[in-house]
């Protein structure tokens, strides 16, 4: 049985590669009885949703009018 | 035929705030942003006979973007602080856990978790929580997970030396995230 511990960083390792079989049946068969590791692969899947929201929202992050000037200058010179 | 529309004069009107907020949340540093945004502009005009115009020019311009992002890492992969034991959080490992590796704490409920997305400050929080990151540590995450790098070029990009490095990296990367976001935002919500 696998511990807690080795469980959430399969949990992640699942979000960036795909788990070899044993490895899924050994986390599922873990989280049917651990609601602690069950709750975290939720935050985790919750996390990745908020890092992608957050990419997308409309920012409040503009370039300075220098530095818009420096820009132009630069790349209409050429 | 790109559209007629699309006058390369106007894109650091159109796409300058665009291109440098992504930017800007990636390399953090204000003179870089700014200079990656200048060196897309130039490679989109003179690349702008080449457009098929398949796609929009501002999908366009930010695929230039991004390959200019990922040279900018690789150019300076040498410059980058190494991580220490301490930010793969071996400290919160040790806090969570017991010696047999079960957890040593009661995780939070996150009710209704997708209601705070749209919540200003909860987006506050999580920018915070993203900035006490070290440095490679949100590199590795906002190229794995946003921008969609392959694990392979992410070691090479970011100088790890193998696969398993680099996902021990993230999942300590999400582990630390989690943590914040429960102390600063789900245990008082």
């Amino acid at each position: 049985m696998l511990s807690c511990k080795q469980t959430i960083e399969l949990g992640s390792k699942n979000l960036d590669t795909v788990l070899a079989w044993h490895q899924r049946l050994e986390m599922k068969l873990h989280l049917m009885v651990c609601h602690n590791c069950r709750r975290y692969i939720k935050h985790l899947r919750f996390l990745q949703k908020v890092i992608v929201s957050i990419d997308k929202q409309d920012s409040n992050i503009h370039l300075s009018e220098q530095a818009r000037e420096r820009i132009r200058k630069k790349i209409f010179s050429k | 035929m790109p559209s007629k529309t699309e006058k390369p004069e106007d894109w650091l009107d159109d796409y300058g705030d665009m291109l440098y907020c992504y930017a800007l949340l990636r390399v953090r540093s204000e003179a870089t942003a700014e200079d990656l945004v200048q060196e897309t502009l130039l490679a989109g005009f003179q690349g702008f006979e080449k457009f098929s115009g398949k796609s929009s020019v501002r999908t366009w311009l930010m695929g230039i973007l991004k390959h200019k992002i990922i040279d900018f890492f690789r150019k300076n992969r040498h410059e980058q602080t190494l991580l220490k034991e301490s930010d793969l959080g071996e400290d919160l490992l040790a806090h969570q856990f017991d010696q047999r590796g079960h957890w040593s704490i009661e995780l939070l409920e996150w009710k209704t978790p997708d209601q705070h997305l749209s919540n200003k400050q909860f987006q506050q929080i999580f920018q915070q929580c993203l900035s006490r990151l070290p440095q490679r540590m949100l590199d590795l995450f906002m190229l794995r997970t946003i921008d969609g790098v392959s694990s392979e070029d992410c070691c090479d990009i970011l100088g790890f030396d193998s696969n398993n490095q680099l996902w021990v990296t993230l999942s300590r990367t999400r582990m630390r995230l989690r943590q914040c976001l429960e102390i600063k935002w789900f245990s008082n919500s």
